[in-house]
């Protein structure tokens, strides 16, 4: 039974996108529970990946397939995990506020939310306020995160967060804002709920938002 | 495909035109029959006379057709062996090849734990071989100073027993005489298996130096000779201050040093014909204010710049000087100077380049410096490195499928080259600010420390064989005993 | 006898070349590919419609863009048009920079949210008086030769902060800058302003005073703020600095050739766009282009690969003939140290060795978040080292000095010989805050590190009083066009204090 688990938390390591699918289907024919396997096989493989990215033993590129992969993997065990009343850990909208048209930084949060387990909706860049409105009303997401890289597009981002209170949203989702000129006093001020100072930082806080251990 | 496709392979440097480096050679060939030099040795002038040098008291002319025939002979490619025949230590002297190490003999050393300016002592000698035994980018040992607490005349000995069993990389060494020269030699010849292994695979090179301007006293061509004897590898070049021992004109330090080389050149190929051997040298200027001979000096780069061509055009290569400074400590200053004769030394390619850890303008040994500019060193060298294009690395076709406002994150071609086209630092810092204040806001030089110390506690050298370590024991032993008989005597 | 040679061809200075022409070629046809195969993305109608004019293909499009594919024909007649050389002078015609191949020019970057400050070794937001500050350590160093804002100022309005930044700038230095602009309206202020600095508009026709920073979006992506810009610049004949600013391994491809084939598609469309509009449209190209840190994900401005690529670059826009945007005088490290020192050394000599034109960045660390004035001193001194060694070695009789030799003879010396001392002020380079002082004098002296001496350097400069660069009528009049921009934008500015 464990052979299943190892050769899936391998998979994972490796980032093999393209092998995972067989091996999880196999550990479902050979009768394994989806959460087992998620447990056991897929997050056991990430929280290796996530200790050699900190000792320097992988990198981004690496991280991410493996990112990749726990999300194509996650998305098969889906279905079965509804069924049996697990939970998704939830949602994230993201975006690069209006007026921006960086999104390197964004994407990076949204590949390792996915990694993590969270549904990610990527809403793109230049994204004005009433579109965030918009996303929130059709997704329901559980946290709003968005990017800016210029100073001058960082007003957005407090302007984003207005039209989402003035549409009687705001307590419905957290804020989380990150780039590189923000900062976490910035985040104060406009009344964001939190602030990753990189890809890394946004998705720890994105998945302490959502209680996850 | 593409036919008719020339590529640099690495960037492409030139101080000098062709013409330059002729009038160069020309100009140094002229010093050697016109001018000559001053050998203060009798044997030395038996030889050069022989060869049909004009010898006039102590004056010899060496006629340019007798240097040209000695610059033939001189290999311009061979190989200095790792002691413990581990490949990866072997240095391949040839073109196209930039190498680095420590420098001899400055009286202090920077203490690693205390930070402290402090004379230099036999364990130093053992610190430095352990960390160059352990540094990436730097390919053969010095030992950073002149032991001061053995006996005065066995400095050199000891400091080559200390070096030689804690690290397997390649050594220079230097002497007092040809005495202690000998002293140093049975230790690596005991280690090679005897001096027929030792000739076919040496394992140290042998430092000495003519006096400028145009001078070469008694001691140092008794070592030359003895090393020309023993097949020992051999650099013989000058320390030379533009404006005091030589010209101050860079065109004119280059000739001279040149001259004061290839001096001991026709010497040591007529001696031992295909002796492998290097010229350069330590050129500098003096600091007109402060009476300084300048460590850190642009001019340093520039003269090695030019020597090393001139050296390269004639068939040799060059013992140049980097990764050293003015500076009193190990600070930003030390950075630039050290950087920029690192990166100089990189982009000419020549041969083996010493003094890195040099402060103080040489008056301190700091390994610390050394392990700063192991990073400078890796830094140049992914420079000169340069670019390859093909249709590989081009990349069109993955620029098409990612196309406009996409990325290139989760491409196989990122992944297959991102582990070899980027240099990765081990002491520059590169994270955002929030995680370095994190991790303790700390300057460059305190991860300097800290890597030092890491390297000295982690990192073992290859020992050497037993009978080596009696050899040394019994070397020593002896070598004691011939002072102290002086000393009575 | 005859004493000059003939037939003697020398190396005036050093030469460094990273790619060979074939290299470059095959960079270049490549990006002939890219623009016609893939295309760029341009969200601006005017734009799209100008390209298509001069033979582009438009296709693909949608609401906000079109996907604008040019054939090499198209291309080959713009480089017939843009000029091989860009004169920026300052509002003091004195500074000037001719922008052609292998001239090299040091100045700094634009726009760091954050300073460092030069009394507390805090980092903190930039405010007005920061910018005015770098400005003034600007024209104080020789070695600076033009100007950028080293610091976003962040106690104005935010929507209009270009033209107090300019102000600020015009406060502290009258020599040449480069600026970046908010919108088309700051582009428009800034130029009034300049007008009224250099004594109206048939001075600036004379001779520019500003060139403007344009920065598309990697890959292949051209908003309409910055195409607009474009064509503004084109139209009013300010020479524009048209720069991605491609990551390798994020934004780009890893291969640094690869990256090289992508920037210069985005560098082709700019010429392309402005050529066609205007014949001889003054553009510069080039920038920062870097790689992604694979461990940290920050864009790397102290890397040997950002060197390495901003040398490779000017190779190609060298053979383009077009003025190089280069870039030099940065690091990542978060203070003045040793990193600091070490990594702008380093690229400052590759960047002076290649013949970059208008070498940008000097004073950036931090991945080009944090400006420090103490890394603008340091590389002063820097290129000063840099340009010692770019005189190159002379070879002739007199440096020779195969006589001199012959006269001082084995065991002299040449201390008091009449070639030293007739030469040795100008062979010898002499530092400034670079010491060459033994132990003793320097503990006498009290011991410190090079970073102190810089930080004094600076706090010199910044308490020095200088003449002011303008009177206070002009500068009234400067400030009302700030002021106007303030009113008309106030609406969009959050209601608090953003930043201090």
């Amino acid at each position: 039974m464990s052979e299943h688990f190892n050769r899936i938390s391998k998979c994972i390591i490796d980032g093999d996108d393209e092998k995972l699918p067989e091996l999880v289907q196999k550990a479902l024919d050979a009768g394994l529970k989806a959460q087992d396997i998620l447990d056991n096989g897929l997050i056991v493989g990430m929280n290796e990946v996530g200790v050699r990215f900190k000792g320097g033993s992988m990198f981004i590129p690496e991280v991410l397939m493996s990112a990749r992969s726990m999300h194509v993997g996650q998305e098969m065990l889906r279905t079965l995990l509804a069924e049996s009343g697990a939970s998704r850990l939830g949602k994230i909208v993201l975006g690069t506020v209006k007026g921006d048209l960086h999104d390197i930084g964004k994407n990076l949060v949204g590949m390792m939310c996915e990694g993590a387990g969270i549904e990610v909706i990527n809403l793109g860049f230049n994204v004005e306020p009433d579109k965030f409105v918009e996303a929130i009303k059709e997704h329901q997401p559980d946290i709003v995160g968005m990017s800016a890289l210029l100073t001058t597009t960082m007003r957005a981002m407090g302007h984003s967060i207005k039209a989402i209170e003035e549409a009687g949203l705001r307590d419905k989702v957290k804020v989380i804002v990150g780039g590189a000129p923000v900062d976490a006093a910035f985040a104060e001020r406009i009344g964001a709920d939190g602030y990753g100072h990189n890809a890394g930082a946004g998705t720890e806080l994105a998945r302490q938002l959502l209680g996850a251990a | 495909m593409r036919t008719n496709y020339r590529v640099n392979t690495g960037v492409r440097f030139e101080m000098l035109s062709p013409d330059q480096v002729q009038a160069l050679f020309d100009g140094v060939l002229h010093t050697l029959e016109y001018t000559g030099l001053d050998v203060h040795h009798e044997e030395a002038r038996g030889i050069l006379k022989d060869l049909g040098a004009r010898v006039d008291g102590i004056r010899v002319c060496i006629p340019s057709y007798l240097v040209k025939r000695a610059l033939q002979e001189a290999p311009r490619s061979f190989t200095l062996f790792a002691r413990d025949g581990n490949p990866a230590n072997n240095i391949h002297i040839g073109p196209g090849r930039a190498h680095f190490g420590p420098g001899p003999t400055p009286p202090n050393f920077i203490d690693i734990n205390t930070l402290e300016r402090r004379p230099f002592v036999k364990d130093d000698a053992r610190i430095v071989a352990a960390v160059v035994d352990g540094l990436p980018n730097i390919d053969f040992c010095e030992s950073l100073g002149t032991i001061s607490d053995v006996t005065t005349a066995l400095a050199a000995s000891y400091e080559f027993a200390e070096m030689f069993p804690n690290t397997s990389k390649p050594i220079v060494a230097w002497s007092f005489g040809a005495e202690d020269g000998e002293d140093i030699h049975k230790i690596a010849a005991a280690e090679a298996g005897g001096q027929a292994a030792f000739e076919r695979r040496p394992t140290y090179v042998h430092y000495c130096e003519p006096i400028s301007p145009l001078l070469s006293d008694e001691k140092a061509l008794d070592k030359l000779l003895f090393a020309a004897r023993h097949r020992v590898p051999l650099i013989f070049t000058p320390c030379a201050i533009a404006g005091g021992t030589a010209p101050v004109t860079a065109a004119g330090i280059i000739i001279q040093a040149a001259a004061e080389s290839w001096m001991g050149l026709t010497i040591a190929q007529a001696v031992q014909p295909g002796l492998p051997f290097f010229m350069g040298g330590v050129l500098s200027v003096m600091d007109m204010k402060d009476m300084i001979f300048s460590y850190g000096a642009p001019e340093l780069s520039l003269f090695m710049a030019g020597l090393t061509e001139l050296a390269h055009y004639a068939g040799l290569p060059l013992w140049q000087t980097g990764g050293c400074t003015d500076s009193k400590i190990l600070d930003e200053q030390a950075a630039i100077e050290g950087s920029l004769s690192c990166f100089f030394s990189a982009l000419t390619a020549g041969d083996l380049c010493h003094d890195v850890g040099y402060t103080e303008s040489g008056m301190t040994g700091s390994i610390l410096q050394t392990v700063m500019m192991d990073e400078a060193i890796g830094y140049s060298r992914r420079i000169t490195r340069g670019i390859e294009v093909n249709e590989d690395t081009l990349a069109t076709d993955v620029i098409h499928n990612v196309g406009p406002n996409g990325h290139y994150l989760y491409e196989k071609h990122t992944r297959r080259h991102f582990k070899t086209e980027f240099w990765y630092p081990n002491l520059c810092d590169r994270h955002n600010f929030e995680e370095w204040e994190m991790m303790g806001k700390s300057p460059m030089r305190d991860r300097v420390v800290q890597r030092t110390h890491d390297i000295l506690d982690s990192h073992k050298p290859s020992p050497v064989k037993p009978e080596t370590r009696e050899r040394i024991q019994a070397v020593l032993k002896a070598a004691e005993e011939r002072e102290a008989k002086k000393n009575t005597a | 006898m005859q004493v000059h040679k003939t037939n003697f061809l020398i190396n005036a200075t050093p030469r460094l070349q990273v790619l060979t022409e074939d290299q470059i070629e095959a960079i270049y046809y490549a990006a002939l590919t890219v623009l016609y195969e893939t295309g760029v993305r341009v969200y601006d109608k005017e734009g799209v419609d100008i390209a298509h004019s001069g033979g582009a293909i438009v296709e693909d499009t949608t609401d906000d863009s079109s996907l604008v594919k040019i054939p090499h024909y198209v291309v080959e007649k713009a480089r017939k048009t843009v000029p091989s050389k860009v004169v920026i002078t300052g509002p003091d015609r004195r500074y000037r920079m001719e922008l052609f191949k292998n001239q090299i020019y040091y100045g700094g970057g634009s726009d760091t949210p954050y300073v460092l400050d030069a009394y507390t070794g805090e980092r903190r937001r930039a405010t007005y008086q920061d910018v005015k500050n770098c400005a003034r350590v600007a024209q104080a160093l020789p070695n600076y030769d033009f100007h950028m804002s080293l610091g976003i100022t962040q106690d104005t309005a935010v929507g209009t902060y270009d033209r107090w930044q300019y102000l600020a700038m015009l406060e502290g230095t009258s020599k040449p800058i480069n600026v970046t602009a908010v919108d088309l309206e700051g582009v428009r202020d800034q130029l009034e302003m300049a007008h009224i600095r250099v004594g109206g508009r048939e001075e600036w026709k004379k001779g520019p005073i500003f060139s403007l920073y344009i920065e598309p979006v990697s890959p292949l992506s051209h908003s309409e703020e910055v195409v607009q810009k474009l064509i503004f610049a084109t139209d009013n004949d300010i020479p524009f600095v048209y720069t991605p600013c491609p990551l390798a391994g994020g934004t780009a491809p890893t291969t640094l050739a690869g990256l090289m084939v992508q920037a210069l598609t985005e560098s082709l469309f700019g010429i392309v766009i402005s050529q066609i509009r205007k014949p001889g449209a003054q553009i510069i190209i080039g920038g920062l282009m870097s790689n992604m840190d694979m461990q940290s994900t920050i864009y790397c401005y102290g890397s040997p690969e950002m060197a390495l690529l901003s040398a490779g670059y000017t190779d190609i826009t060298k053979w383009l003939g077009v003025p190089e945007y280069e870039t030099a005088g940065c690091s990542d490290a978060k203070l003045y140290d040793e990193q600091a020192a070490m990594e702008s050394t380093i690229n400052i000599a590759t960047a002076g060795l290649v013949g970059g034109n208008m070498i940008h960045d000097v004073g950036y660390l931090d991945s080009g978040l944090t400006s420090s004035m103490e890394l603008m001193v340091s590389s002063n001194e820097i290129i000063g080292m840099i340009k010692r060694i770019l005189h190159g070695i002379s070879v002739d009789d007199g440096s020779m000095a195969l006589d001199v030799m012959a006269e001082v003879g084995p065991g002299g010396h040449y201390l008091a010989t009449d070639h030293t001392m007739k030469r040795f002020k100008t062979e010898i380079w002499q530092p400034d805050l670079i010491s060459h002082e033994n132990w003793e004098n320097w503990n006498l002296s009290g011991s410190k590190r090079f970073g102190e001496r810089v930080n004094e350097r600076v706090r010199q400069i910044l308490e020095t009083e200088t003449e002011p660069l303008m009177d206070d009528a002009m500068f009234k009049e400067l400030r009302r066009i700030c002021e106007l921009a303030d009113a008309r934008h106030k609406d969009e500015e959050l209601d608090m204090k953003m930043f201090t």
